[in-house]
């Protein structure tokens, strides 16, 4: 296997776990890393996560890569300045307004969610009235 | 008490020392290798065996990092001692550190006073952590 495959993969199996993070992956030559970044920074904490990294850095040793591989977050040292690979947060899919409201209130993410209903407004709330988007997005503002 | 842990100790002293003179540079320098001398040293003391195949595998392949692998065992140690969350959080401070470091040192850019705040936070941390299993 390849690093480009191994980084390939990585980042697909966290964005699988983690649908609506987005991240970030750079090799910086100076430091010889492979830093991958996820956003929010609370899924850096999630033992989801946590168990992906001890794989993945059992894997890259096994594979005999070379440098190191670091994940990151918002309040790491480490800066990527120009990221190779992004994943966006995906969509959320939900075939009515109760369940957007739903998905938003359960959600832990809210800056992310916010910027996804901004985002994806047409699809996200179709047939609702702006007054409704009004209401759903204060609602979850106030909540987060 | 041993001449790495020594190293360590001046390091850890020479980040205070640094901040309070305002010489940035130089802060990232010592505030890794503060951590790095000691986990070498938890290695030697406690993880022998572990410590003598590093040494071997890359006395034959004649390539690679000491502190990659070292690092990597460290973290693979600590995770059987204590647990995965905290060896992960633990193992990913000292390689957010030990990247820094590098291009604190040899890239173009300015190591300001936020970032000389989270450097003395990654190596606080480090060695409160090994400080409470290692007791060193």
């Amino acid at each position: 296997m390849t690093i480009d495959n191994f980084i390939k993969e990585a980042l697909e199996k966290l964005h699988n776990n983690f649908p609506n993070s987005k991240l970030e992956y750079q090799y910086k030559l100076i430091s010889d890393t492979h830093f991958i970044k996820i956003s929010p920074k609370y899924l850096f904490t999630e033992d989801t996560f946590i168990d992906i990294d001890f794989d993945l850095n059992d894997k890259f040793r096994e594979l005999d890569f070379h440098g190191s591989l670091c994940f990151l977050n918002e309040d790491s040292l480490v800066e990527l300045d120009t990221p190779s690979i992004v994943f966006e947060p995906k969509a959320i899919e939900a075939d009515s307004y109760s369940a957007v409201l739903e998905i938003l209130e359960n959600s832990f993410s809210s800056e992310l969610v916010i910027t996804n209903i901004k985002t994806q407004q047409p699809q996200l709330l179709e047939g609702a009235t702006s007054n409704e988007l009004d209401v759903a997005c204060s609602k979850f503002a106030m909540a987060a | 008490m041993s001449f790495l842990l020594e190293k360590s100790k001046q390091n850890e002293l020479a980040v205070t020392f640094l901040k309070d003179k305002q010489v940035n540079a130089a802060i990232a320098h010592c505030g890794y290798y503060s951590c790095f001398q000691k986990l070498v040293f938890v290695l030697k003391e406690h993880f022998i065996s572990e410590y003598e195949a590093i040494q071997t595998l890359l006395a034959q392949r004649r390539k690679g990092s000491e502190h990659d692998q070292c690092i990597d065992e460290f973290i693979r140690q600590y995770a059987k001692l204590t647990d995965k969350r905290e060896a992960h959080h633990l193992g990913n401070k000292i390689k957010d550190l030990k990247a820094f470091r590098i291009e604190a040192d040899y890239s173009d850019m300015e190591v300001n006073d936020r970032k000389v705040e989270q450097v003395e936070t990654n190596m606080n941390e480090f060695h409160r952590l090994v400080k409470r299993n290692f007791k060193i």
